[in-house]
């Protein structure tokens, strides 16, 4: 990604009529809505690094463009910041990694990690919401404030001006490794939490949807490889608490009577078209036991998915532990049973089969291919291996 | 250029400048060997540069456009040396052109490459094994979109590869031809 | 335009340490011949960036000192090329939608990877490329085409300035110097300049700034880093 751009860096943005400060004394005064800092205030300072990472951002080619999808999101961010819409543009990255962020000139940054893992419009209200409740408390800015006083540790500004322009896992090791200067304190988090937690809560979202979100992505993170460091949780530090904290706020909230809505169908429908190209990014990760939480989560909501069982395959394939050639064939096979598998079905398969010494069956996966994608970019290519197999 | 390379480049060039002889070294248009295994016809001049078993040719400079050779990578190995190597796809002697590309493809985004697309994978005899070639578009960390041509094979269980890339802004262009000439040029040794 | 913070802070390193022996401006051909009659120059946004060092070592951007820099390079620059009688079209973002926007852009990032070429490779003589002895020959094509079109200039001037003032005694440690042990001092200037021919997209002179010239936030000294970047402006 031209950038894991921009860390979270949220600052606050004062939610409806909420002129007082929360917290703690002395605490910055909520954002109101079109309010600039002054050109010599150290804040202008942070607004002018994130000026500068959004407009790489704009012409980073990292952008998902997709009308459709940009007014879905819009939608509900809108739904969620009400009148301070209008102060919020919004970005969606294409990255897989899991985040969001919000910015104090306004930038909202959506990854598509997030897209992939969120099960309904519900679960990625919250996020978003929690990052508003970031924004409107200015979180960022105390944060940056504070490494401005250590030492021996990279500014906020010099991360960012890092992340800005690079995309690939060896700058998250770098980024996360100032993780203490990055992350939100406890105090900050519950906030955020709470407030994001209002603001989904307010727009008719199940409010049970919050916690599921975080204690899919702590399931993934253990599973995960300790080498790869995650943006988002340098940022927002798990608890356990956390989770605890908002099943107990969700069933306070959960009123029977309301109508509430987790949105599962308009998500799915919003998102589905993406979906393969974003499993496609999550592969190129090789981080294979996270993916095969993932995997197993989405599997569990779709089990009769050929697109998902394409996937399991593609995960033993390139894994390439021992049995997994053989449990790949017979993922892929299954994705053919089911139906709706792609066209690289079939080519993965017969690559396997090929490299396995079953040529009938390689032959017979490869001219399968040829029929559903003759206008395949390796069409040449495939043909060479029929002949070879001959 | 990887951080690990950046790093490595500084301090040559912090050695050499103490020590007072230069880096590159200039390619004339005369068939000439690549890691002792075939010889290409360089077309026109180029200065070179060694990084363990890349050899990288280049008329305007490295980030404008290049021609990389290497020279026999070995079963297990990925493509580049970079900080996380242990989670990066590693070379097989015994992978199909397409696999190839997938270690191509793979090798690129460990060194930052973005949006990578590959085109028009076809067969293509390298020396003296069934090789492959491809086209490549993608977008360095900086953003500067690239495009790029590659060429490569298994030979005795080693893997060799060709990669021309350039700026899609004039450079790519700019030596393509000669790119194509030295590809079709491979001769075994 | 982008900042690439930990990439320019190698180049003041190498550029810092690699001592006398560099040319100062170079040209690409001597007998160029500057379009007759007035000359238009479309002048690109500078690319400005000042920074503060704090007394942890810590590299700040400062909003307020690169607005100041950036207003009196922008007047400098105007002031230097009126005195040449050039007759400066600013640079307007295109309006009619992002992929203007976006061929800009990547007009921008190859002259930023060309502006970084010709710095390593003719101002560091460890990097000298043999192919280009003797040779000033980097162009950036013909994506300028779309640039002249609509600005009607017969020339386009990229400026990039970065600078760091240090707020105490104290000085960053650069991975760099700590190899070598050497102690670079705060005020490290870094500043370049190209003129690109928008016929044909040549960088037909580049210029790199070799005295620092002291406070880019005050008037006389940008005036001065100016003047100097722009001597023997072939314009």
């Amino acid at each position: 990604m031209k950038t894991l751009v921009s860390l979270a860096l949220l600052t606050a943005f004062a939610a409806a009529g909420c002129a007082t400060p929360r917290g703690a004394p002395g605490a910055l005064a909520d954002i109101r809505p079109g309010q600039r800092p002054a050109l010599d205030s150290d804040e202008a300072g942070l607004w002018m690094q994130m000026d500068r990472v959004e407009g790489n951002l704009k012409t980073s080619g990292q952008l998902i463009t997709d009308p459709a999808l940009r007014t879905y999101l819009r939608g509900i961010v809108c739904k969620l910041a009400s009148e301070h819409c209008v102060d919020i543009r919004l970005y969606i990255v294409q990255t897989p990694h899991f985040n969001a962020s919000m910015a104090p000139n306004g930038m909202m940054q959506v990854w598509t990690g997030l897209i992939l893992r969120a099960d309904n419009e519900a679960q990625l209200a919250y996020v978003l919401g929690h990052e508003l409740g970031h924004y409107q408390r200015r979180h960022s800015v105390q944060l940056w404030r504070d490494a401005r006083t250590k030492t021996n540790v990279a500014t906020v500004f010099a991360v960012v001006a890092a992340a800005a322009g690079q995309g690939y896992v060896g700058s998250l090791a770098q980024l996360v490794a100032l993780g203490s200067v990055m992350a939100f304190s406890r105090d900050n988090e519950r906030e955020a939490d709470e407030i994001g937690f209002e603001l989904m809560a307010r727009a008719g979202y199940d409010p049970r949807e919050a916690p599921k979100i975080w204690e899919s992505l702590d399931k993934e993170r253990k599973a995960g490889k300790d080498s790869e460091p995650s943006i988002f949780f340098a940022t927002h530090p798990p608890t356990d608490e956390r989770i605890e904290t908002l099943k107990e706020s969700a069933r306070k909230a959960y009123t029977p009577d309301r109508a509430w809505t987790d949105g599962r169908q308009a998500y799915l429908a919003a998102t589905r078209p993406l979906r393969a190209t974003l499993l496609q990014d999550e592969l190129r990760r090789r981080d294979f036991a996270r993916m095969q939480v993932l995997l197993d989560h989405l599997m569990a909501a779709e089990p009769e998915s050929g697109q998902l069982q394409f996937f399991q395959g593609e995960l033993y394939r390139l894994r390439n532990a021992d049995g997994d050639p053989g449990r790949a064939v017979e993922s892929y096979e299954m994705a053919l049973m089911i139906g709706g598998a792609p066209p690289e079905t079939n080519r993965a398969l017969g690559l396997l089969l090929m490299r396995l010494g079953e040529k009938p069956r390689a032959r017979a996966a490869f001219e399968r291919y040829l029929t559903d994608a003759p206008e395949a970019e390796d069409k040449a290519m495939i043909r060479s291996y029929l002949e070879q197999l001959r | 250029m990887t951080g690990r390379r950046r790093v490595g480049l500084a301090v040559a060039v912090l050695a050499t400048l103490l020590g007072g002889c230069a880096r590159y070294s200039l390619v004339e248009p005369k068939p000439r060997t690549i890691a002792d295994r075939y010889t290409v016809d360089p077309q026109i001049s180029w200065s070179a540069l060694t990084d363990g078993k890349w050899e990288l040719w280049t008329v305007d400079g490295f980030g404008l456009e290049s021609i990389q050779f290497l020279g026999g990578l070995n079963d297990g190995e990925p493509l580049f040396r970079t900080a996380d190597d242990q989670k990066r796809l590693k070379f097989r002697k015994d992978m199909s052109a397409s696999e190839l590309v997938e270690l191509l493809v793979d090798g690129l985004t460990s060194i930052g490459a973005q949006k990578i697309t590959v085109t028009n994978l076809r067969p293509h005899r390298f020396g003296s094994a069934d090789g492959f070639r491809c086209e490549l578009a993608f977008v360095t960390r900086n953003g500067l979109e690239k495009r790029g041509m590659a060429a490569g094979g298994t030979i005795d269980g080693r893997l060799y590869l060709v990669l021309y890339s350039g700026a899609r802004l004039h450079y790519y262009e700019t030596h393509r031809d000669d790119a194509e000439r030295i590809i079709q040029s491979i001769h075994m040794k | 335009m982008r900042m690439k913070h930990r990439r320019w802070m190698w180049l003041l390193l190498l550029v810092g340490l690699s001592g006398c022996a560099q040319p100062s401006s170079l040209l690409r051909d001597r007998n160029w011949q500057r379009p007759s009659g007035t000359v238009r120059v479309v002048v690109m946004p500078p690319d400005v960036e000042l920074s503060e060092l704090t007394a942890g070592g810590l590299l700040e951007p400062k909003a307020d000192w690169t607005e100041l820099a950036r207003q009196h390079v922008a007047v400098a620059l105007e002031r230097q090329l009126r005195a040449r009688r050039a007759v400066v079209v600013p640079y307007e973002v295109p309006s009619s939608g992002g992929e203007e926007e976006a061929a800009d852009d990547q007009l921008v990032k190859l002259n930023d990877a060309v502006g970084t070429a010709i710095i390593l490779h003719k101002y560091l003589p460890a990097l000298a490329l043999p192919t280009k002895t003797d040779k000033f020959d980097w162009t950036l094509g013909e994506g300028v085409k779309p640039l002249q079109a609509r600005t009607g200039a017969d020339c386009a001037l990229f400026v990039f300035f970065r600078d760091s003032y240090a707020s105490s005694g104290r000085v960053a440690m650069m991975v760099g110097a700590a190899i070598l042990g050497v102690g670079v001092p705060g005020g490290r200037q870094i500043g370049f300049a190209s003129v690109v021919d928008l016929r044909t997209g040549d960088i037909v002179w580049f210029n790199r700034l070799v005295d620092p010239s002291g406070d880019l936030r005050t008037a006389g000294p940008a005036e001065k880093a100016v003047q100097g970047l722009l001597t023997a402006l072939p314009l």
